[in-house]
Parts: structure tokens; C-alpha cells; sequence
């Protein structure tokens, strides 16, 4: 009867008179009192009494199939209410850089993190290789129940599947090849080589290239291999994985080629000269030797002739400690001699990139001096590769950045500014000071070199002891007249170290709250 | 005097008192002891001082024992982002806070809500032993009745055009309507706010909705319609009935009592329990709706805050899940819901287990026997025991253990949340019903209550 109402009702009371009926005897006995003649009213009052009476005699619709298994109870406490407000604040974008630092400390504390915050942690993991790696760990046994119900996040909470090599997106077999290389390097070549002939040029170019992660001298097949690929992306990105094996076939070659090709010669009072001697069977040597060079780019081959183009791509990949060896001198001495040829472009920056493939503490700590002091001023390192400054030991690294941010005012591409922002960390308290004073020195200067210290400090937050927060937030020369731009940063960088002063001793603490 | 460490604050429920999520975002970043230059706390009241971009500090207080806030800054926001960031600060680190005796400008603030607090009190009880002019009593009464009976012609003219467009829309047929858009409905609505019939206008200005809600939805509109209709042949003979029923249909039509004429009644005192919060805006008001529970009674009380749009205070410091020993007093209605807190006798504190209905089928029961009682029912509180939220057919539903099946509101957006925190295992759940679907507004998980911000 309600389905002839609402019928009469679509074409309109004009067409049709309203059913005064029901199939309940009580609401007929209600419907029977209405005034037939009055067609919209009857309609209208039908409509309203029926509408009631359904909805007061609805009932629940029963489902009696069995429930999903609930998720078990879990094994780890999780995080108190204040932590997790902090992951929450990290999970509504702000200062997001710190989640691999909050989960890492979330998951050595042995916690896990908190249900209602884990469908935010899924979708914030799935688009960030960072923290991806700690959800099987701080998920916990609720998280891999709820990703298990959302086919989105499935295998978030998992540890990664080979059976998603062969059924998996392109972006899900890229991540498992990472992830595999760090652990067991060896299954992703097995599992490159069991698909490789049929892999798009572009899927073999990009999964050739994750191989860098755990690169290892057992490679030296596969990538051989690789090296008579129809695609010259594959080949190059090939060469320079080999080339990084300084045991390689490849590697041993590349050597040979670009030491024969440079000659120092001694002068009378002790100083050294360059002679480079390229002869034309270069390319040939290479072409033999299956070496398929990268394009040069960069601020340093751009103005390079055809010659000292190949030069520098030789150069690049070879090892420092080759000229080191070859030429029994230190890399102080060799970039010295370098730097008063004609040749030094050609030389020095293509030391530069080589410390990216073959990280040596001699020869980065001799190129940095170098370009504290550059002999001429166009002299630049502005792709000074990170790296060598990551592979460096701390002390190292430390003393040199130290060494760096007294040498004048840090603005352009001073040194200070590259190495800050490559060296990863953690920083000593030393260190963070010493930045931090260098920081203190600028504010009150000019506009752009006050920016551009703080700038870098700000970059540098996440990577210092968070126990320097409060001691970091006083101090500052802003009464002064410091510009709000310049307080602005100052209260950032302040702002992100006690935020992480805070969240770390929130999942340290015992305290349930 | 309140116990710092014993009222019910959390960082939830701080995070609940934010306006919006900007003011809350910032709240977050002011929440630092290093942003503010004074920081103390006495007894009920916190107070700091904090540099904003003008020239003196903003002067910050809250009362805790609502809590109720005070700032000096600007902002139209209420809270305004110092009063969180120090609510915030407070809650997260006690130990930045000087206890000691508060300064002048918090003590005047304290004296003068103490003040008001004692007035509206004497009002409540003084009021009807006043003695008063007779002269002007009887003006007083006079222009009173005069109004209302102005109202009441309004009314009666509104309701009966929108008699005739209801017949007119019926004769001509619904089939139209979808193509005729939301103007349709708006016009009307507009006109019915012109007859001061807010309640109609209000309903009318929903059915867009439906029309646009999809597959069925002629039968969802003739509905609301039909009921619409009833309620206008309840106002004709409104006198025929009883006068609970007529006072229903009067606040559905849109008339309010004065807050003055409800304070004189005696209140029902018991332990009510905050279940449940949401906040929607109205034509120009910003409405916050709050459920409440008591324990001993089992009634259920909705309470209303209205304020207009960009303005601040919402006052009333109800603050879900937490429970406080009050009175509450009824408007008058078949079916008691909506009411206001009379008196507070304690601070709020912490609440245990919740109770709530033991199935699905008892709310449909309760929801049944309601109806009857009062047709003109918008929404309806729904506190469930032990239910499961379950996926059927890529559709939310919560479960009882008989198997019996309560739809979510499609729109509610923290579905998953709510799943996380149940875990397959059986939660207390509360929301608000409305006949077809259910907005659920918090959970309690694992003995934890967790406020869902229905939305």
C-alpha cells in the first residue's frame, strides 16, 4: 500500500486518487477516518500516519553468519594517551620529519602504537618508505587485524611477500626489492633474474638502479649482464653500479683507462705539473671494455670540450685512491697540482663526484679544505656529493663541518651549508652548539645571511640531541630588532627540538597517562 | 575546591573543546612553556600570560571547574587558541605551573563569575515571591500576551499558506521536483521563518537532501512530507489536545521557552554522564548539541548551545565523558529530552562503564514506544551496550550479539577509527538515531571513553 501511495503521490492527486488502504488492521481503522473527497489531504495525512507506522513497527535486520575473528589481545602495552597525542599532531602534518624517529623509539621501548590512531598510521604509511619498515613491529596485533580488513593497507602490517613479485604493482615490487636488498640481497637478484627477460626497459632501468642499496661484489654477474642490454639507460646505470665494485671486471678497466691517460710530471723546485694526454683510441678502449659512460651534467662539464667531457666521466668513476696509488702523492698534493692546470675542472671536479661512488675520509677531507679555499672564485662544489659526507666517520665529519662554519660568513653555497644538510647524524651536543653559536654570530647581520644560517639550522633540528631544546631556546640576540622572519625560524627550530625532547620522553615514560 | 589532578581533563577532551581544527593547530604550538612569561595555578584557575603580536601580553584564565575561559586577545574564536595552548600546556605538564596565589586580573575575572553564578541563582529562586508594582505587572503581562498573540497569528497565517503549497505540490506530483532543485524548498522555508515557524523551516530546508539522496527517494520525501502535514493538523486542533502533546508540537513548530521560565521549576538531581557532542551550524547559528545520561534515572537529556556564527562562547563546560552530580531540569513534552542544567553540585570527573540498551532491538523498541509518545522526534539517543562495527556488503553497520543489525550514517567519517578501536570485540557505542541510520558520536574501548566527533 505505502509503494500505491508513493506512486499516486509521483504523478500527482490531479491523476490519481490516493489509496485509503493498509494491509495492518489498525492503521485501517486510522485511514478510514480520513475524508476521502479531499484528494491532497487524504494523500498528505496517508502518507504522514503510514510513514509512523512503519517506522514505529520497524525491526533490526538479523545477521546471523559468524563474526570476523576478533584481533587477539595484545602482547605489548601501547604507548600512553600523550604520546600518542604527539604521533597524532606528526599524523595531521606537523613536523612530519620526526615519525621514523617516534616509531623507531616506539618500537626499541617495546610499545606499540594505540587503535584509534592506527587507520591514519596505514594511510600516512602507505605513500612513505620511511615508515613503512616499523609498522610490523609497532602496529601490533590490532594493526595487522585492521589492515587485513582494508584492502588498501594490507600488506602494510605485513613483513614483505615474494609472492608480490609476481602479482604486484609496479610500486609494490620496487618496495620489495628495497626492502630485500637490505636484508638479503642476494633473493632480489634471484628474483630480478627470474623475470628480467620479460620486465618493461623502464621497469629493468628502475629496479637496477635499487640495487645500489647492499651493493656487493656477488652482483658482478647479474650487472655484467645487464651490460648488453638493448636499452642504454640499463647499461649506464649498470656501469656505474660496477664501477662501484672495486673489485670488478669494469672497475679494474675504468682504472686502467684513466690512469694511462693522465701523467704528472715533476719540475725542478719541487713542483708538480699535469699532463693529460688523451688519445683517440679512448673511446675504443671503452667501447671494448662495454663501458657505456653517463651524459656529463652539472656546473662542472658544462663548459668542457668533447675531450675533457670523457675525461671527466672517466675520471668520475674511478677510484680516488687509484691516482693516490698510481701517483705516490697525498690527495692534497695531486689537487694542488690539479688545480694549477688547465686541466683543473676536468680533475677536480671529477674527483668530486668519484668520493660519491668510493667514499674516501683522505680524499673528501682534502676536497673540502679545497673549496674553503678555492684557488679561483667560479671554483664550485655546489654538487658536492652527500655520500662521501655520510660515509665519513663521525669524528670526522664533525671536526670538518666544525672546521667549516668558522671559515667566514655562511651564506651562498659556503660549505658549511652543504655539509650540514648532508651529514646525517646524530649530531654530538658539541656540534650542535658549535651551530648553533655560528647561528647566534649571524642573527642581527644582513637579511639573507641571517636566513640562510637559520635556514640550515632548522634542516638540522631533527638531527640534534632533543636534550638541548630548552638551552637552545634562550640566548638568542632578538631584542635587538630581529625581524619576525627571523624569530619565526628561530621559534621553528626551537619548536621541532622540544617537540622531540617531549615525544621521546612521552613513550619513555611508565606513566599511563 | 577542585583537585588539579582529579578533574576529568584529557588531552581528548581538550582537543574536543576546539572550535575547529586551526585553532586547535595552533592551540598545539602555543602549548609550550617557553611562549608564555606567567604560569600559575590556583585551586580551580590556571592562568598565564602570553606574548602575542601587540604590544602588551595577552592575559589567559580557565576556570577548570567547567571549564570556562578567558582571554584577552582579539579573536572571535572561543576557546581562542592561548586558552587551549594553555589548557593544552596545563594538562600535558602541571610542573610548568607555579601554584600560588593568583594575580588581580584572575581574581576580579573569579569574583565576577562567582558573582554572576550567585545572580542567576537568586534570580531562579526570587523571581516568583517578587513583589512588583501591580501596575506594571499587569503592563508587563499585558504586552506579553499581546506579542504572543501577534506570534501565534503569524504562525497560523504561515502554516496555513504552507497548507496549500503542500496540496499543490501533491496535486502536480512529485515527479518534478528533483528537477525544480533546492530552491524549491528554500523559498518556503525562507517564508516560514518570515511566520516565525523556525522548526517547519528547518525541516523544510532539509529535504533537498533527500531528494538528492538516490534510489528511493520519493518514498523518503512523501514520508517527511506526510509527517510535515500531520504536524500542521496537530497544530489546527492543537487545543483538543493534552498539554504535553501541545507543547511538542509547539517546539516542533519552533517556539522555545524562556531559559527564566524553566529555571523556576525544580530540577531532577542525579549523576549525568556526557555522552556525547556535536556541533552544526543553523542559518546564522552554530548549534552544540550534548547528550547526557543519568545514572540513577536512566533518562536521557539533550542540551542545546546556540551562538551566533564567528561569535564566541558556546559557555556551558560539558565536556563528554565525564559525569557531574547536577540538577537537570525537562522542557515540558510527552517525551522528555531536551533540557537545561539547573545547578551543579561537583566539579566533572571521570565516569566508568556507561550503561546503555542491551540490544539492537530494544533501541528499535525504545525508539517504537517514543514515536508514540511524541511523533515529532528528530533525533534520538541511542547508547548501546556491547556492539561490534561489521563491514556488510562495503557497509557499515554495528552488531549485537543476537545478530541484529543498526546501519552507521554513510557520511560519518571515522568508521575505520571506530573499527580500530572495537577490534572485532564488542564495545559500548553512542549515538545519535534518527529512525534509518546511526551517527555515533563516542565509544568506549577498553575501558578508554573516545570522543568520535560525528560530524
Amino acid at each position: 500500500m505505502w509503494d500505491d501511495l508513493v506512486s499516486t503521490a509521483v504523478i500527482g492527486t490531479t491523476a490519481q486518487a490516493p489509496p485509503l488502504g493498509a494491509e495492518s488492521e489498525g492503521l485501517s481503522a486510522i485511514l478510514v477516518g480520513l475524508n476521502a473527497d479531499d484528494r491532497e489531504a487524504g494523500l498528505l495525512a496517508a502518507a504522514g500516519l503510514t510513514a509512523q507506522w512503519r517506522l514505529a513497527g520497524s525491526r533490526p535486520p538479523i545477521d546471523k553468519r559468524p563474526l570476523p575473528q576478533p584481533s587477539d589481545r595484545e602482547a605489548a602495552p601501547a604507548i600512553n594517551r600523550r604520546a600518542s597525542h604527539y604521533l597524532e599532531r606528526m599524523l595531521g602534518g606537523q613536523v612530519p620529519d620526526a615519525l621514523p624517529e617516534f616509531l623507531e623509539a616506539v618500537a626499541s621501548a617495546g610499545k606499540i602504537l594505540p587503535p584509534d590512531l592506527l587507520p591514519n598510521m596505514l594511510d600516512t604509511a602507505r605513500g612513505n618508505e620511511l615508515v613503512r619498515p616499523f609498522l610490523p613491529t609497532v602496529a601490533g596485533r590490532r594493526g595487522a587485524w585492521l589492515a587485513a580488513q582494508n584492502s588498501l593497507w594490507r600488506d602494510l602490517t605485513a613483513v614483505p611477500n615474494e609472492s608480490a613479485w609476481e602479482t604486484g604493482t609496479s610500486a609494490d615490487r620496487a618496495a620489495l626489492i628495497s626492502r630485500l636488498r637490505a636484508t638479503n640481497p642476494g633473493k632480489a637478484i634471484e628474483l630480478l633474474r627470474s623475470t628480467w627477460s620479460q620486465e618493461s626497459p623502464k621497469d629493468r632501468s628502475a629496479f637496477l638502479s635499487l640495487l645500489s642499496e647492499g651493493l656487493s661484489q656477488g652482483d658482478e654477474s647479474f650487472l655484467e649482464e645487464a651490460l648488453s642490454d638493448s636499452r642504454i639507460e640499463v647499461r649506464r646505470t649498470a656501469t656505474s653500479l660496477l664501477a662501484r665494485l672495486p673489485g670488478s671486471r669494469l672497475s679494474g678497466e675504468v682504472t686502467a683507462i684513466a690512469i694511462s691517460v693522465v701523467e704528472l710530471k715533476s719540475r725542478i723546485l719541487g713542483k708538480t705539473r699535469v699532463d693529460i694526454t688523451i688519445t683517440d683510441d679512448v673511446q675504443g678502449k671503452l667501447k671494448a671494455a662495454r663501458i657505456e659512460l653517463e651524459p656529463a651534467h652539472g656546473a662542472s662539464a658544462k663548459s668542457l670540450g668533447d675531450k675533457a667531457k670523457v675525461l671527466y666521466q672517466l675520471v668520475s668513476i674511478t677510484p680516488v685512491v687509484a691516482w693516490t696509488q698510481r701517483f705516490e702523492k697525498s690527495p692534497e698534493r695531486l689537487i694542488e697540482a690539479a688545480s694549477d692546470s688547465d686541466w683543473s675542472k676536468v680533475l677536480i671536479g671529477g674527483w668530486t663526484s668519484a668520493i660519491g661512488l668510493h667514499p674516501h675520509t683522505e680524499w673528501t677531507r682534502a676536497l673540502i679544505q679545497y673549496y674553503l679555499a678555492p684557488r679561483t672564485p667560479d671554483e664550485k662544489a655546489v654538487s658536492f656529493p652527500g655520500t662521501a659526507i655520510a660515509a665519513l666517520p663521525s669524528d670526522t665529519a664533525e671536526a670538518l663541518i666544525t672546521m667549516s662554519l668558522a671559515h667566514g660568513t655562511i651564506v651562498g653555497d659556503h660549505p658549511a651549508l652543504w655539509l650540514t644538510s648532508a651529514y646525517p647524524g646524530p649530531w654530538s651536543e658539541a656540534l650542535s652548539r658549535t651551530i648553533v653559536k655560528t647561528a647566534r654570530r649571524h642573527v642581527g647581520t644582513i637579511e639573507t645571511y641571517q636566513m640562510t644560517i637559520l635556514d640550515a639550522l632548522s634542516r638540522c633540528a631533527l638531527k640534534m640531541p632533543p636534550g638541548l631544546a630548552t638551552e637552545f631556546g634562550s640566548g638568542w640576540p632578538i631584542e635587538s630588532g630581529a625581524s619576525d622572519r627571523t624569530v619565526k625560524l628561530i621559534d621553528e627550530f626551537v619548536s621541532v627540538l622540544t617537540f622531540r625532547r617531549d615525544m621521546l620522553q612521552a613513550i619513555q615514560s611508565e606513566d599511563q597517562r | 575546591m577542585i583537585e588539579l589532578n582529579q578533574s576529568g581533563l584529557t588531552i581528548e577532551r581538550v582537543n574536543g573543546l576546539a572550535p575547529d581544527a586551526a585553532s586547535l593547530k595552533a592551540g598545539q604550538a602555543l602549548a609550550s612553556a617557553r611562549k608564555w612569561q606567567l604560569l600559575g595555578c590556583h585551586e580551580r584557575v590556571v592562568w598565564g600570560e602570553c606574548q602575542g603580536s601587540g604590544s602588551s601580553p595577552y592575559q589567559t584564565e580557565i576556570d577548570l571547574s567547567e571549564p570556562a575561559f578567558k582571554c584577552t586577545c582579539p579573536s572571535r574564536k572561543f576557546p581562542c587558541k592561548h586558552s587551549l595552548g594553555l589548557l593544552i600546556l596545563f594538562v600535558n605538564s602541571r610542573s610548568d605551573f607555579k601554584a600560588g596565589a593568583p594575580p588581580d586580573w584572575v581574581n576580579e575575572w573569579v569574583a565576577r563569575r562567582d558573582d554572576q553564578a550567585s545572580r542567576k541563582k537568586a534570580k531562579a529562586e526570587v523571581q516568583p515571591t517578587r513583589e512588583e508594582d501591580e501596575a506594571t505587572r499587569a503592563r508587563r503581562e499585558k504586552t506579553k500576551a499581546k506579542r504572543a498573540g501577534e506570534r501565534e497569528a503569524r504562525v497560523a497565517a504561515g502554516l496555513a499558506e504552507l497548507d496549500l503549497w503542500l496540496r499543490d505540490l501533491v496535486r502536480q506530483g512529485l515527479a518534478s521536483v528533483q528537477s525544480r532543485g533546492p530552491k524549491l524548498w528554500n523559498d518556503i522555508a525562507a517564508r516560514m521563518i518570515d511566520a516565525q515557524a523556525p522548526g517547519i523551516a528547518r525541516r523544510l530546508a532539509e529535504m533537498p537532501e533527500v531528494v538528492a539522496s538516490g534510489e528511493g527517494w520519493a518514498g523518503r520525501l512523501l514520508a517527511e512530507l506526510g509527517k510535515l502535514y500531520l504536524l500542521l493538523e496537530g497544530f489546527k486542533r492543537i487545543a483538543s489536545l493534552p498539554d504535553e502533546a501541545q507543547a511538542d508540537i509547539r517546539s516542533a513548530i519552533g517556539w522555545t521557552l524562556k531559559e527564566d521560565e524553566l529555571l523556576v521549576q525544580d530540577g531532577l538531581r542525579d549523576d549525568w554522564v556526557v555522552l556525547g557532542q556535536r556541533v552544526y551550524d543553523e542559518e546564522r547559528l552554530r548549534v552544540r548539541r550534548t547528550w547526557l545520561c543519568g545514572v540513577a534515572s536512566s533518562r536521557s537529556a539533550m542540551v542545546l548551545d546556540f551562538s551566533f556564527q564567528g561569535q564566541n562562547s558556546i559557555a556551558s563546560g560539558l565536556m563528554p565523558g565525564t559525569v557531574f552530580d547536577g540538577d537537570m531540569v525537562f522542557y515540558p513534552s510527552a517525551d522528555p529530552s531536551r533540557a537545561i542544567v539547573k545547578a551543579r553540585h561537583s566539579e566533572p570527573r571521570n565516569f566508568s562503564a556507561p550503561t546503555g540498551y542491551r540490544s539492537i532491538d530494544e533501541l528499535f523498541q525504545s525508539y517504537s514506544a517514543a514515536l508514540s509518545r511524541r511523533p515529532w522526534i528528530e533525533t534520538y539517543a541511542a547508547p548501546l551496550a556491547a556492539v561490534v562495527p561489521v563491514l556488510v556488503q562495503s557497509k557499515f553497520y554495528l552488531r549485537d550479539s543476537d545478530g541484529g543489525l543498526a546501519r552507521i550514517r554513510p557520511r560519518f567519517g571515522r568508521r575505520w577509527q571506530m573499527t580500530a578501536l572495537s577490534g572485532g570485540h564488542p564495545m559500548f557505542v553512542f549515538g545519535e538515531w534518527d529512525g534509518a541510520s546511526l551517527l555515533p558520536l563516542s565509544v568506549v574501548a577498553d575501558g578508554i571513553f573516545f570522543q568520535l566527533e560525528g560530524g
